[in-house]
């Protein structure tokens, strides 16, 4: 653990440790603790933790993992916007999620039952930039689970819609 | 889509009056306590912020901004959090200052915000009517589609009923017509095979399995070749076969029926009759043979020809036995009937001479019954042939009439000629036969009429192949024949039953041999009548127009009565009784005769002197007539162009030519009789003489002139001589260049009248001519005279010259 915390601090190594990870598949292990502010945390039934039973992601930690942009129209916002960010699938993969549902909440306590089923490759992605830009939370961010609505119609669905939670800033996993 | 959208709106606006409690309730906490409570009020005027940002931009939110309360309720609440964000995002103390106004503007807001609030609830509401509406059209059309659908299959379902049944009847139908080729084919009496393109046999019904000894089972799928065609006519039909399959080319296929052989199982090959066509079935071509064993009907057909062919072998030894019967019952009849000549010219008493009447009718009507018999028999073996020559209606007509006269008039009838319409003159065609047909219908015509008429009219009545229509009825107003008996007339041997055919004197053969010489000449002959009212004969036959320049009228040649001076003759004859007739009746006529036995002898004698004429018998065993006759004309003897006459007991055309070819100059037909020699002397030699002198008449017939001299004194023959020399010289001269009966009628009866005269003198050159002249005149012609008779006249007046 504390070798793991060591090498964690080298912001190349955090990188080869994390592409070992992706690759690596299901290994048990930690993550590298974050440095800043605390953005999203994970807490449940995964294998990897940087905390106590949970981990935690600031926006460096994020942006360590493999980013994906999205551009698609919202029913909240108008024109096409470009998401930038982690794919669900990927992350539950390096917390080593092993239930099969989330339980999402935002920061007013909007609270959201995701199935784990969800995070698929080409799937929704926790973004952290819009156009560009970070998010901030006046506009939903600064993590906002987005769903490629566009190139898929079975995301243009009310369920889906309540499920895009903005201004998230946890996830539990459960069975 | 819509729908989950303004679900979502609903949703995000009832959340806004929510936000903006938790935001002001963060105001209150951190007015009490603003060191713990101002990172929670911030955050939670971060997501009023958020909250409202989203209803003003979202796409889903448009159509709510244009309700002027809602629109002016988020600018305010936009202008305050504008403003508030500013302290937000300020120092603690700066906005721990601020907190009172921030809370006293944001609690202005309040009714903005419920509005905003309020306005979820009624898109919640109306998005439920819009759902129940939506629910209920979709059911509606639901409800419509389902009964569309139940229609569609109702249809459906009796469409395919209509189908099933269509089908069902057409199976039937197929099946029907199906059965009943079956039955057709299987009943078929023709064997019916049927192959397909490779030559495998596909249907063989029981015809085909009776002729050709294959079970049907044995005989499928076979190749027909192998089957059912003989070895030696494989490979023509595997040609053929080929040859269609490659080129299309059909000689066999479709031709009907043709007669070939087929072999049966057991390899024995018979004949059949065959007729393939090719058929389309679908796609694939098919072969059907009819094929028919005629090994029966081959057989009756020869059995058929065999008999038929043993029938005409013995109809035509019947024949020929007739012919030869009653050619040999002629040699003994003329020897009879030549002695009984003979006998005449001896002592006998008055009764002795009734006896020999008696008997000379007897024989010469049994002689001609047996001709009768011969001309029948002869023509029906087909050595009847037709002879073709020039001769003269006019005449031929005239003589018959002249021949019957004497017996109509001993029957009280009169006998006239009329010529109906314009006739040709000469004609060419088998004159004896015409003669005969004519000579049996007037001689009945005299026979069964008494004290009345009979009428020859002669009539063209059309044009057949470049031949004139003769038309000649004989019309008598005699017995007349039953209508029953009209249609047997023509028949051999029919006498009738009724005074007409009991006073027939004859075989009655007449008639029919008048039919068929008729039929043998192109005509026809036929008979109206009715009983009691006389009968109407007639005959038409076509006769060729012939200039009158290739006629010749030997006939009409008067015949003296005796000769002029005692011949030299030399008899070659074997049969001895026709030797002595003729031996005698030569005798008789004062001629110097000789004789020999045969051909050689005659040969012999011919060479030993010079005889002025020589009969020679034409059938003679060893050396024949012809044969003589040759070594005779070749030799260099005394007699090797002395006239020699024929004796035959038949002239046919081909013998005719014969004797010619042989070097005989004339024939005479047996029986001989005195007035048959007289005409042989007292005509010029025929035949080859008659060729180089030329058919004209004899300037005077010194005959006639010294019959009129004896009979007047002596003085009063020279003076009607002279007047008949004037009177004609006067005619000569008067007449016109131009004749014709309807514009100069008085020259023609002029010409009849000169014509008289001329007989009564012997002028028989002018007088022919003259009468030449008439008859075509009365035949409706113009005639050209034009001087022609001049020279003749002159001639004849110089040879009268010296009688004067």
């Amino acid at each position: 653990m504390n070798f793991e915390l060591r090498i964690g601090r080298g912001g190349i190594l955090q990188a080869v440790a994390f592409g070992c990870l992706m690759c690596g598949g299901a290994f048990a292990g930690t993550l590298p603790t974050p440095q800043s502010n605390v953005l999203l945390t994970i807490a449940g039934e995964i294998a990897n933790t940087n905390a106590e039973g949970r981990a935690e992601f600031d926006m460096a930690l994020l942006q360590t993992l493999p980013a994906v942009t999205i551009r698609t129209n919202t029913i909240w916002t108008e024109g096409v916007q470009e998401f930038r960010g982690v794919q669900l699938s990927d992350l539950l993969e390096v917390v080593g999620a092993q239930g099969d549902m989330i339980y999402a909440t935002a920061v007013n306590d909007y609270a959201i039952e995701i199935p784990v089923s969800d995070g698929v490759d080409g799937g929704p992605i926790i973004a952290y930039q819009q156009n560009g830009q970070q998010m901030s939370v006046r506009t939903q961010g600064p993590l906002w689970l987005v769903y490629p609505y566009d190139a898929n119609a079975a995301y243009q669905s009310e369920v889906i819609y309540s499920r895009s939670i903005w201004q998230l800033v946890r996830m539990d996993i459960s069975d | 889509m819509a729908a989950s959208r303004s679900d979502n709106v609903q949703w995000s606006l009832s959340q806004v009056e929510l936000e903006y409690y938790r935001y002001e309730n963060n105001l209150l906490m951190a007015q009490e306590s603003p060191e713990d409570s101002l990172d929670e009020l911030r955050r939670s005027f971060d997501v009023f912020f958020s909250r409202i940002r989203i209803v003003k931009s979202g796409d889903a939110y448009s159509s709510i901004h244009d309700e002027p309360q809602i629109a002016e309720a988020l600018n305010s609440v936009s202008t305050y959090l504008e403003s508030a964000a500013r302290l937000m995002d300020g120092d603690d103390q700066t906005l721990v200052a601020a907190l009172p106004t921030l809370l006293s503007n944001a609690r202005a807001l309040h009714a903005q915000l419920r509005a905003i609030s309020l306005r979820g609830i009624m898109v919640s509401a109306a998005r439920s009517d819009q759902q129940r509406e939506d629910i209920s059209h979709t059911l509606l059309r639901l409800a419509a589609g389902t009964l569309f659908l139940i229609f569609a299959l109702t249809a459906l379902l009796l469409w395919l009923i209509h189908l099933t049944r269509l089908n069902a009847r057409r199976e039937q139908q197929l099946k029907r017509s199906s059965q009943q080729t079956e039955a057709i084919v299987a009943t078929s009496l023709d064997a019916v095979i049927v192959a397909n393109r490779c030559g495998q046999i596909i249907e063989f019904n029981g015809a085909a399995e009776q002729i050709f000894g294959y079970a049907r089972a044995e005989a499928i799928g076979q190749p027909m070749q192998e089957l059912i065609i003989p070895d030696d006519l494989r490979a023509r039909h595997k040609g053929a076969m080929e040859r269609y399959l490659r080129t299309g080319e059909k000689r066999f296929l479709g031709a009907g029926r043709i007669r070939l052989r087929a072999k049966r199982k057991s390899g024995a090959v018979f004949p059949v009759e065959v007729s393939v066509s090719s058929v389309l079935a679908g796609k694939d071509e098919i072969f059907v043979s009819y094929i028919r064993d005629i090994t029966k009907s081959l057989e009756h057909e020869e059995a058929l020809q065999r008999a038929r062919d043993d029938a005409l072998v013995g109809e035509r030894a019947k024949t020929q036995f007739l012919a030869v019967m009653s050619h040999e019952m002629r040699t003994p009849l003329n020897g009879l009937l030549g002695t009984l000549e003979l006998m005449d010219d001896t002592a006998l008493t008055p009764q002795q001479r009734k006896y020999l009447d008696t008997m000379r009718v007897s024989g010469r009507l049994l002689l001609h019954h047996v001709n009768d018999v011969l001309q029948i028999s002869r023509s029906d073996s087909g050595t009847e042939t037709l002879s073709e020559a020039p001769f003269d209606i006019d005449t031929t007509v005239a003589e018959i009439v002249e021949s019957q006269r004497a017996l109509a008039h001993r029957n009280g009838n009169i006998i006239r000629t009329e010529r109906i319409g314009a006739l040709p003159r000469a004609v060419s065609g088998d004159e004896r036969k015409l003669r005969q047909i004519l000579l049996n219908l007037v001689g009945n015509a005299v026979k069964f009429t008494t004290d009345g008429t009979i009428t020859i009219e002669i009539e063209r009545v059309g044009q057949i192949r470049g031949a004139a229509m003769i038309e000649f009825r004989v019309i008598d107003s005699g017995i007349g024949i039953a209508e029953a008996d009209l249609a047997r007339i023509f028949d051999d041997f029919v006498t009738l039953d009724t005074t007409y055919g009991r006073r027939a004197e004859g075989t009655g053969l007449g008639l029919g041999i008048a039919r068929r010489y008729a039929e043998a000449m192109g005509g026809e002959i036929g008979v109206e009548s009715e009983e009691g009212e006389g009968c109407a004969f007639w005959l038409r036959v076509p006769l060729t127009e012939v200039t009158k320049a290739t006629t010749t009228e030997p006939a009409q040649e008067p015949v003296p009565r005796v000769a002029a001076k005692p011949l030299d003759i030399l008899i070659v004859e074997d049969n001895e009784i026709n030797r002595f007739v003729l031996r005698e009746l030569l005798h008789k006529m004062g001629h110097r005769v000789d004789e020999a036995h045969n051909g050689r002898d005659g040969v012999d004698k011919a060479a030993s002197r010079h005889y002025d004429v020589i009969f020679m018998d034409v059938s003679m065993p060893q050396m024949d007539g012809f044969e003589a006759t040759h070594a005779i004309r070749s030799g260099n003897g005394p007699s090797h162009a002395t006239r020699i006459v024929a004796v035959t007991a038949h002239a046919l055309p081909t013998e005719v030519a014969l004797f010619e070819a042989a070097g005989m100059n004339d024939w005479v037909i047996k029986p001989v009789s005195r007035q048959k020699l007289q005409a042989l002397f007292g005509a010029p030699p025929t035949a080859t003489a008659r060729k180089a002198t030329g058919a004209a008449p004899r300037t005077l017939d010194h005959d006639a002139l010294q019959e009129l001299r004896d009979s007047l004194p002596a003085g009063s023959f020279a003076k009607l001589l002279r007047g008949f020399m004037e009177e004609t010289d006067a005619a000569i001269a008067a007449l016109p260049d131009r004749v014709s009966a309807s514009e100069t009628p008085e020259a023609v009866s002029l010409i009849h009248q000169t014509a008289g005269a001329c007989g009564t003198f012997g002028a028989e050159r002018l007088r022919k001519a003259l009468s030449g002249i008439e008859t075509r005149c009365k035949a409706g012609e113009t005639v050209e005279i034009d001087g022609k008779l001049t020279p003749i006249w002159n001639e004849t007046r110089e040879a009268l010259r010296p009688l004067l």
